[in-house]
């Protein structure tokens, strides 16, 4: 789905087409439901502010500028109710990534399950290393390196300057190195 | 979900091991790249199956006036697209149009009509007796001083310089540039003016009852 596709699907919602944010949904559900899971640590929760990401994007839908790109505006939104929800919320440290035993139920060898196991401890080493940054931080580099997005878009959803944008990235995974070598660095404080 | 093994990723299996807590630039730009593939890698969680019906289900038809929805047409950028081969004709009917309208149009000009600012100016035909000039320029106000383009011709007899030039009426200085560096006044003006440096500028007044020849 490009641009064109996507602001045709807003029109069409504009004109009373509710069926036509489905399309919509089934796109970007996946990255926000994830940003959402990364705050709450739990699929709940996460899928109920992913929800109510949608419903406000679908409110205010008729102030999204044609031209711009939907998926940074529709994030920038997800960030907000995340910031809301951190704010509310009392963080428990011990809540945290968990290795799911069923993705290794497809292995044929035990030298299968051992790389899968493995890879799977990396990345909740990854994943724990990334809950301990600040939520901007952490953000820009899921934006950047796992979502892949122009550093444009990242400024357009942290709502930054290019350049503030490129360095956010910079920092952010300098800090990300600091806390995955662990044991050298106390946890920082979790600020949003 | 099968994925391909990244080396890279060894070397933090290692790192703990690591006792040096100096770790160099390479080092360092070994781990960040490490990180941006592990991040690039890093599995998502699917959304709860029915999450997308569930949104849908709670939302209203959008009722937007109509001109909020003409005000958004018009912010919508636009690509325009076009074949040059097809835009040939279009081309050449444009050019035929244009190439017309200057040949009989109201920009047509008359070949018999005068250009009103060449009209205004009046002729004026300057001479020099300098028989052993090898050439002269006639440099004045009206070209700035600048002898370039202001040469003079001999006439049949070899003894006397010309140049005819139409002048717009008013005080113009000049004086006569012989063999590209001697400045020599025009002995038959009756008018001089000092040019500051130990010359002498001849003084020429035009207008429709002066004598057109000096």
């Amino acid at each position: 789905m490009d641009g064109n596709d996507e602001q045709n699907c807003i029109d069409r919602v504009l004109r009373g087409e509710v069926n036509a944010f489905g399309t919509l949904v089934e796109r970007y559900q996946k990255p926000i439901f994830n940003l959402m899971y990364r705050m709450a640590g739990s699929s709940d929760k996460a899928a109920d502010l992913t929800q109510e990401t949608f419903i406000r994007a679908y409110q205010k839908l008729e102030h999204f500028h044609p031209g711009k790109k939907f998926f940074p505006w529709l994030y920038s939104i997800g960030l907000n109710l995340a910031r809301d929800f951190a704010r509310k919320k009392t963080w428990n440290p011990e809540a945290g990534p968990t290795m799911n035993p069923e993705s290794f139920s497809g292995c044929n060898s035990p030298g299968d399950q051992h790389d899968r196991m493995c890879e799977s401890l990396e990345f909740l080493r990854l994943e724990k290393a990334l809950g301990e940054l600040p939520l901007i931080y952490r953000e820009a580099l899921i934006l950047r390196y796992h979502d892949e997005c122009s550093m444009r878009d990242i400024a357009a959803t942290l709502n930054l300057s290019v350049s503030a944008a490129k360095m956010r990235v910079h920092r952010g995974l300098d800090m990300l190195r600091e806390q995955y070598k662990g044991g050298t660095h106390e946890p920082q404080k979790r600020s949003f | 979900m099968s994925r391909k093994k990244d080396p890279s990723e060894q070397y933090f299996r290692d790192s703990s091991a690591k006792s040096d807590n100096t770790v160099n630039e390479k080092d360092k730009d070994v781990d960040l790249l490490a990180l941006k593939r592990l991040l690039y890698r890093m599995p998502d969680r699917e959304a709860p199956a029915g999450l997308a019906q569930s949104i849908l289900s709670s939302l209203e038809p959008k009722t937007v006036p109509a001109w909020l929805r003409i005000y958004r047409w018009t912010l919508r950028p636009r690509t325009v697209t076009f074949q040059p081969l097809k835009l040939l004709p279009t081309a050449m009917v444009i050019l035929v149009g244009l190439a017309i309208a200057f040949q009989f149009g109201p920009w047509r000009k008359d070949p018999g009509s005068v250009d009103p600012r060449q009209a205004s100016l009046i002729p004026i035909t300057f001479t020099l007796s300098y028989p052993k000039a090898e050439s002269v320029s006639l440099i004045g106000s009206f070209n700035q001083w600048n002898p370039a383009g202001h040469k003079m011709h001999r006439t049949g007899d070899l003894n006397t310089w010309v140049l005819e030039l139409r002048l717009p009426e008013g005080r113009h200085e000049y004086a006569f540039l012989v063999d590209g560096k001697m400045v020599v006044p025009d002995q038959s003006s009756p008018f001089y003016q000092s040019d500051g440096f130990g010359n002498r500028n001849s003084v020429l007044f035009v207008g429709r009852d002066e004598p057109a020849n000096i």
